[in-house]
């Protein structure tokens, strides 16, 4: 399957299939992680940091791309792992040498982000499930308010509205709670 | 709270891009002159890419776990087993209840694998065309299955990767040669129950016959230390083919016969597949599972040294079948080598 596939995947909503294609990709992360001393859980979930990342460039309608989806990865996986190995206090020893492709410019500032994203991420998670199910029907879904009610079983589009208000700033709230204690280097803004 | 919902509809709006040119450079200029609104906007946007990342765990952890789950769950191996078509296309009913089961050694724990997977002759009722869009449409049911979509004009191999998932679904069927743009398997090809990927090899020759030549589970490592398997592949109400002796003896014979190859150490298991035809001999001998050369070749070659089997009956026609033997290699011992053995098939 070639890299353009695996773009239209992602655009069509099928995210199973598009990750399934894209952890060919894996083993190769998972050797740089595992060289320089990382677990294989590291390595996923910096492979998995990495497929999240490219998941959002490839969502956006502006996204072309301009080296293969591998050297893209890889790219932001060694960033990744990097970023992580300086807030352990170590370096990344061994390089892949044969395959460092040019840094896009742009991605210090796209991880930096990220990493905020990751924080929002971690709030949204101690949410009630009810609340994450109204949000993710609200945002990613994009179900309108009188589908979310009639659902989720609110008294109707008032009462969706109101909860998903809630629900934003509950979340807000902790996510601005979260940003505070988090790793100022790992999640500074850009 | 009127006014924050409104606030709030406003900035989901500003993300959203439904804000007309004018109204946006409105809203940015608010934005750029409130350091509050700046922070409500660029918190929201971090909240919703957080709901992305949510979202896609799901998907991420499914990713992952059909990576590795056949590192996890080596035993699964045994659950598979196919029907092979005759040379001509034949109606096969698939058969259900010779479900093989692997002996956990040491415990002597017999742990039953999910339910058998099956892909039966009869998902392929044509042949099919690899210059155009291949179909292949599976029933829901394992037994009865659909055909391929279009007709060949030459003879080659298919192989497919998919995921049978929780209740004989097929998710995400890929093609994984490359001259086949898409295979569509909206049906159902297994009733394991557990996601369980696989690859799915097809073989079709015009007008001829078109066969399940072989599903094997992708990338798997078979824990040497506790699976025996025997993979088979028959007519229903076929008689198993038989080693001279039976099986017991095979595995005598494998295990009289099997050599720790010149200078390797390690243990572990070869997979080999291999069909027993009409006659009896043993042809398309395949490591299914390698351990590194030396050892794929001495399996080889103490399979292909076997005598003649007793070839699989359906009533009083013999019948080729296809199994699959773990080759096992005791290492070097350091300790408590004794035990290891090589295994042969193991069936009820």
């Amino acid at each position: 399957m070639s890299d353009t596939d695996i773009l239209e995947l992602i655009r069509q909503g099928r995210d199973e299939r598009a990750f399934a294609k894209l952890y060919t990709h894996f083993p190769k992360v998972r050797k740089l992680v595992r060289d320089n001393s990382g677990s294989s859980d590291d390595a996923k979930d910096v492979f998995q940091d990495a497929l999240i990342v490219f998941h959002r460039k490839a969502r956006s309608a502006d996204f072309a791309l301009t080296s293969s989806i591998s050297t893209y990865l890889f790219s932001v996986c060694r960033n990744l792992w990097r970023e992580e190995l300086r807030r352990r206090n170590k370096s990344l020893s061994k390089w892949d040498v044969e395959d460092v492709p040019e840094e896009p410019v742009e991605l210090a500032a796209m991880l930096a982000r990220e990493g905020e994203y990751s924080t929002a991420e971690q709030a949204l998670r101690t949410l009630g499930d009810k609340c994450l199910e109204v949000l993710k029907r609200f945002y990613i879904a994009k179900e309108s308010l009188i589908d979310i009610a009639r659902s989720l079983g609110f008294a109707g589009e008032g009462a969706a509205k109101t909860r998903k208000y809630k629900c934003l700033e509950e979340a807000r709230k902790r996510f601005r709670e979260l940003a505070k204690h988090t790793d100022p280097i790992h999640h500074q803004h850009a | 709270m009127r006014d924050e919902l409104h606030l709030m509809e406003l900035v989901d709006r500003y993300l959203d891009g439904g804000m007309g040119e004018v109204e946006r450079t409105a809203f940015e200029e608010r934005m750029g002159a409130n350091a509050e609104l700046r922070a409500l906007v660029d918190d929201q946007r971090a909240l919703r890419e957080g709901l992305h990342r949510v979202q896609l765990r799901q998907a991420l952890a499914s990713a992952h776990r059909n990576w590795s789950i056949t590192r996890w769950v080596p035993w699964l191996v045994a659950g598979l087993f196919v029907l092979v078509a005759g040379a001509w296309w034949v109606r096969l009913p698939v058969e259900h209840d010779a479900r093989p089961e692997v002996q956990h050694e040491g415990t002597g724990d017999i742990l039953t694998p999910p339910e058998t997977l099956l892909v039966s002759s009869d998902t392929l009722a044509e042949p099919l065309d690899l210059d155009t869009r291949v179909e292949t449409m599976f029933t829901h049911t394992p037994s009865k299955a659909g055909r391929w979509a279009d007709t060949s004009r030459g003879e080659g191999r298919i192989v497919t990767h998919l995921i049978t998932e929780d209740g004989g679904w097929i998710d995400e069927p890929a093609p994984v040669s490359p001259q086949v743009e898409h295979v569509e398997m909206p049906g159902s090809v297994s009733s394991t129950s557990a996601e369980f990927p696989v690859d799915v090899g097809l073989h079709y020759r015009p007008g001829q016959e078109i066969s399940a030549d072989s599903i094997i589970p992708s990338d798997v490592e078979p824990d040497a230390e506790k699976t025996v398997l025997a993979t088979v592949e028959r007519f229903e109400n076929a008689t198993k083919p038989e080693f001279p002796g039976g099986m017991e003896e095979m595995q005598r014979f494998i295990q009289d016969n099997l050599k720790q190859p010149r200078g390797t150490k390690k243990s572990g298991t070869v997979t080999v597949g291999f069909t027993v035809n009409k006659k009896g001999e043993v042809t398309n001998i395949e490591v299914v599972q390698s351990l590194g050369r030396a050892f794929d070749a001495e399996a080889v070659r103490v399979i292909t040294s076997m005598p003649q089997w007793e070839p699989s009956r359906s009533g009083d026609r013999p019948v080729k079948s296809k199994l699959q033997v773990h080759v096992r290699f005791k290492g070097v011992p350091k300790k408590r080598a004794t035990e290891r053995r090589a295994d042969g098939p193991m069936e009820k």
